[in-house]
């Protein structure tokens, strides 16, 4: 009966949705305000309908029904509750059943929010909104209904609907708290975009080309960036504890699908404060909107439909055909409009140099963009292989570092040099005012890494560049925060404080821009990389970087969800003992998937990271590897910073409360 | 139990959804001041006069040469002041708006009317390129 009324929703919010579509722009085309109504309700009934499924498919998976194919394949009686709950998103079905309501839930509160404002530009964007939601409830529907009866089928060819007693578990690499908010945190980034894309479409549609579009989706954009970010970084600290190979991003299809759509909406959201400021980048801006949404799509396509190998894809399906044509029609859609309305979208003002923040803005948008299409051709490679040559064949992680590292060090230097350029342009007395200390201290920085040992070019180059963007990012604060001490009489605290908070946009950035070099920082440490392996018995020894491992034990055990070995291991630091660790190996009972469960010892200078590989082949002895990870908690520690700054940049704006 | 529930779920949905074509509810949605030509005009008055004000702040914060200060300063000025006058013109024009029929809202107007500038939207105050036929500000028809 639940997963009827899961089914019947599913249904109904597809016909739903249609209707909200058509009443939407046929009262907009009538100025009907009772049809537009309805339109702008439809969202809300949408959102409804898509809870109760979701509600339904919770309801079934945590009361264990197994009859059903998506619950037998994805959740087993023994699992914990929390993982349960987060099995709904571990499978195809589910996790679009979930994408599908996130994004009834932002076009949900997009419209709440605008409903008595933009009553030209709310009617499209709530049917782009709608269209998108149909296209999703389409795929719930028609392709991938999480609500699938199991059917045995007898040797005598007779189907007859059947449930397992248990089911096959969630797969073993998927138990892990991260995995339980990194899935919903992702899709709500992917699919926030939703809103600012509807609006410009909307805003091209109606020729609104104004700021008024801009405005409106600031926040929504904003805080889908910073959810997208977050995803991204929690999925790489995902990968890190647990997938133990050492790493956290390995250039995998998936992860390049999440950081793409994530560069074009950094570029979107630097290049439109120069539409606001200035009426410049016009095209620019619908272009980044545009492919930034566009990209959220492709990279879903790409890693739901099997079109690229991952270790996070999912099975290949049908949904392949369906997520095409929604490709191609977004790329060629958008792509028309944006041409026909190109004399609506001329900047009201020029370049006038290029020393300038514009020109900053715009060398960003070029250097991200760059980024963004160099890891597009990675990703696409093997399909272009498949097509030419017959095979797939991937790029691998050379290429992308090989590419990625100069253009985000390129990034990096622009992070620090572009607030310190002027809008406009900037005198070669104002460059100099501005430039001296930090790049004079980063110059002093260079040598003091090279005799510190870093010898290679792009670590030294990453490290004086994260001195040089810190120095800026504390020149502007200092400078900021003493020249309101000057105008205001405020003590050094309490200026920089009111600073940050009456200009927050501009200072949050700043915090953001200091999380970014926290990251680069984190991730420059990879060039210092040391391993260690060793097939180790109860008191063997292995060293590895400034550690020595002592195996102090070997044991198992077996539980109702796995059986576990693990090593206990003492670690030293010449002679003191700093820690013990406890790498273990576990092999899940209901899909008898092997997975690896690292410890790591974490410090600021670096991490230990041991892996327990297995016994040795006659099962006397543990196989230990051990990583030093040096500067890796910096880039957790950024991405916390990032979020930080984003807050402060989502802070009411006192200026604009007072301006009005 | 099941017919039941999917009934009550389909009503509570169609009556929701439909309740103000149901109860015929005429309400016309608020513009807001955002969305009037004057509104969108204060805008770009706020948005150059925020701009000053960061570039007195810039210069209190010693990153910017006196000159260059001077030169910016009299460039957002200009522009302030060419702002002013169109918020001007279109108070006058408020004494024909009023003429407009009461029922009618304002974005629905299409008798794009002849301002005192061609380079401006009577609208709004967007600056248009001369071959422009919609603006680009407010979307509105715009006649040479």
């Amino acid at each position: 009966m639940i997963a009827d009324l899961g089914n019947f929703a599913l249904m109904a919010a597809l016909v739903f949705s249609l209707f909200g579509i058509f009443s939407a722009l046929y009262g907009s085309y009538r100025d009907d305000s009772r049809l537009m109504s309805a339109g702008y309700r439809s969202v809300g009934a949408v959102f409804f309908l898509v809870s109760l499924a979701m509600g339904s498919l919770w309801y079934l998976i945590l009361n264990d029904d197994f009859r059903y194919e998506y619950i037998a394949s994805h959740s087993n009686v023994d699992l914990p509750l929390a993982l349960k709950i987060g099995s709904l998103w571990s499978g195809q079905q589910g996790s679009l059943l979930l994408w599908t309501w996130m994004l009834t839930v932002v076009s949900t509160i997009a419209v709440a929010t605008q409903r008595t404002r933009h009553n030209r530009l709310l009617p499209v964007a709530t049917a782009v909104m709608l269209g998108t939601a149909t296209f999703f409830l389409y795929l719930n529907n028609f392709s991938a209904n999480p609500f699938e009866h199991l059917v045995r089928i007898s040797p005598t060819g007779n189907e007859a609907l059947w449930g397992p007693a248990d089911g096959r578990g969630l797969n073993p690499l998927l138990q892990h708290w991260a995995m339980v908010i990194h899935p919903p945190i992702l899709y709500m980034g992917y699919i926030g975009f939703v809103v600012p894309f509807a609006f410009a479409i909307a805003a091209l549609w109606t020729r609104q080309l104004g700021s008024a579009w801009v405005v409106t989706v600031r926040r929504f954009t904003l805080i889908s960036w910073a959810l997208l970010g977050t995803g991204i970084i929690l999925g790489a600290k995902w990968a890190y504890v647990e997938l133990g190979w050492g790493g956290y991003w390995g250039w995998d299809p998936v992860e390049n699908a999440s950081l793409m759509p994530w560069l074009a909406g950094t570029a979107y959201l630097h290049s439109v404060i120069v539409q606001e400021k200035r009426g410049m980048l016009k095209v620019w801006n619908i272009v980044l909107i545009c492919l930034t949404y566009w990209l959220c799509i492709l990279g879903t396509a790409l890693t739901r439909t099997g079109a690229v190998t991952s270790v996070h894809s999912f099975a290949a399906s049908d949904i392949g055909t369906p997520f095409t044509v929604a490709v191609v029609g977004i790329f060629v859609g958008c792509a028309l409009l944006i041409v026909r309305r190109l004399p609506y979208l001329r900047s009201e003002n020029k370049l006038d140099s290029l020393l300038s923040r514009e020109s900053g803005f715009l060398f960003n948008n070029l250097l991200l963009l760059a980024a963004t299409f160099s890891v597009l051709f990675g990703v696409l490679f093997p399909i272009f292989s498949e097509a030419i040559a017959g095979s797939k064949v991937s790029v691998g992680q050379a290429y992308f570092n090989k590419v990625e590292v100069p253009l985000g060090l390129l990034l990096l230097a622009l992070v620090g040099v572009g607030p310190l350029l002027s809008y406009r342009k900037t005198s070669t007395a104002s460059l100099r005012k501005n430039f001296m200390m930090p790049v004079s201290l980063g110059l002093v920085a260079a040598p003091i890494f090279f005799i510190l040992g870093v010898r290679d070019v792009w670590p030294l180059i990453s490290l004086t560049l994260c001195v040089f963007v810190t120095l800026t990012i504390v020149q502007e604060f200092h400078k900021g925060t003493r020249a309101r001490m000057h105008q205001q009489a405020e003590n050094y605290a309490l200026a920089m404080l009111n600073l940050t908070r009456r200009n927050n946009r501009r200072y949050g950035g700043y915090i953001v821009h200091f999380g970014i070099v926290l990251v680069f920082l984190g991730v420059t440490g990879s060039a210092f990389v040391r391993e260690g392996r060793g097939v180790v018995g109860t008191g063997d020894e292995i060293s590895v970087g400034p550690y020595r491992l002592q195996i102090e034990d070997i044991t198992e055990r077996d539980s109702a969800n796995y059986y576990s070995g693990a090593v206990t291991v003492a670690v030293y630091q010449g002679d003191k003992r700093v820690d013990t660790l406890h790498p273990e190996r576990r092999v899940y009972h209901a899909s008898q998937q092997p997975t690896t469960e690292v410890d790591i010892l974490q410090s600021p200078q670096r991490d230990l990271y041991l892996v327990f590989q297995g016994f040795n082949e006659d099962q006397t002895k543990a196989v230990l590897q051990a990583y030093v990870n040096p500067l890796v908690m910096w880039l957790w520690v950024g991405g916390l910073v990032i979020i930080m700054g984003t807050l402060v940049c989502l802070l009411p704006d006192i200026r604009a409360k007072k301006v009005h | 139990m099941l017919p039941l529930a999917l009934i009550v779920v389909a009503v509570v949905t169609v009556v929701f959804t439909l309740w103000p074509v149901l109860t015929g509810t005429t309400r016309r949605f608020e513009t807001s001041h955002m969305d009037t030509p004057t509104g969108r005009l204060e805008q770009r008055k706020n948005i150059v006069l925020r701009n000053i004000t960061d570039l007195d702040f810039e210069f209190a914060m010693g990153k910017m040469a006196e000159g260059d200060h001077t030169s910016m300063r009299d460039a957002l000025k200009r522009q302030a002041g060419s702002i002013l006058e169109q918020l001007e013109v279109l108070k006058q024009g408020d004494a024909v708006a009023t003429a407009r029929p009461a029922n009618r809202p304002a974005h629905a107007s299409n008798d794009a009317t002849t301002g005192p500038s061609a380079a401006f939207c009577v609208h709004c105050g967007q600056k248009l390129p001369t071959v422009a036929r919609f603006c680009s500000g407010c979307g509105e028809k715009v006649v040479s």
